[in-house]
């Protein structure tokens, strides 16, 4: 393990830190060990982790403008966002 | 606008101030918009949710993150770059929301120094994956082009864990 810091601008401490700290974070967070080829995977269920939080915003984007292009009706939710709004 | 700049990643965590200033942010920002307005067309109106809602965001995790920083100089440029995938028409004329994923070529092979055993090999080869994850990351994550792999991974956590932030505010205002 002498002489493993190569090039690379990243300490292995610091790596594994990171990446526990993605493993609490993330739902599917059953993994243990800190080996690479793990580490792969979890940079890849991040990057999909990430991905869907995107999209649940764009759905939530495209709810909130449907609940806003009704807002002249006199639903309960339309009452409550008008108040808000004004 | 609020700003809830906590330094603490564990305290922004489910944090309910965080998530808070977001909705109070982003009622301000829909306002702002003008999206109550009957005029809009849907896209219009869409659109205008969406950069408040990021703009929400940003302005309500401060600007220690680079992603904030980021996200908030994207927004000012009139960006859509990271959603609307399902709407291409929305696109403006930058394309960049593609990823521009150049595909590392298999034939990378270990490189060991000079004085590798099987082992460093190894760890080369998984640094070498892992370097491609993290420029699917770069992509995703908002001036993740600028970082270098410790910060990039940092940020990574920071701006997931407020992107959840963010899913949940705008939860609360759609089903009030």
């Amino acid at each position: 393990m002498s002489n493993r810091r190569s090039r690379a601008s990243v300490s292995e401490e610091e790596i594994n830190e990171l990446i526990s700290r993605l493993q609490t974070l993330l739902p599917s967070a059953r993994r243990r060990g800190g080996s690479q080829a793990s580490t792969t995977k979890l940079l890849k269920e991040t990057c999909s982790y990430i991905k869907s939080l995107h999209r649940e915003v764009d759905d939530l984007s495209d709810r909130l403008s449907d609940l806003m292009a009704t807002m002249d009706h006199n639903s309960p939710g339309a009452e409550i966002i008008r108040s808000l709004l004004r | 606008m609020l700003m809830y700049a906590s330094p603490s990643l564990s305290m922004l965590q489910g944090s309910k101030q965080f998530k808070h200033a977001i909705l109070k942010n982003l009622l301000l920002g829909l306002r702002k918009g003008g999206v109550a307005s009957r005029d809009m067309s849907f896209h219009e109106r869409k659109n205008a949710i969406r950069h408040a809602a990021d703009a929400a965001l940003a302005t309500a995790r401060g600007v220690a993150p680079c992603w904030s920083r980021s996200l908030t100089a994207e927004l000012s440029h009139g960006r859509h770059l990271r959603h609307a995938k399902s709407r291409p028409s929305e696109c403006k004329s930058r394309s960049k929301m593609v990823c521009k994923n150049k595909i590392l070529r298999r034939s990378l092979r270990p490189r060991p120094k000079s004085k590798a055993t099987a082992k460093a090999a190894r760890v080369v080869v998984a640094r070498t994956m892992v370097r491609r994850r993290a420029r699917a990351l770069r992509e995703i994550v908002p001036g993740g082009r600028g970082m270098d792999e410790c910060t990039l991974l940092g940020e990574t956590l920071d701006y997931a864990v407020s992107l959840k932030a963010q899913v949940d505010a705008m939860q609360l205002l759609c089903y009030c």
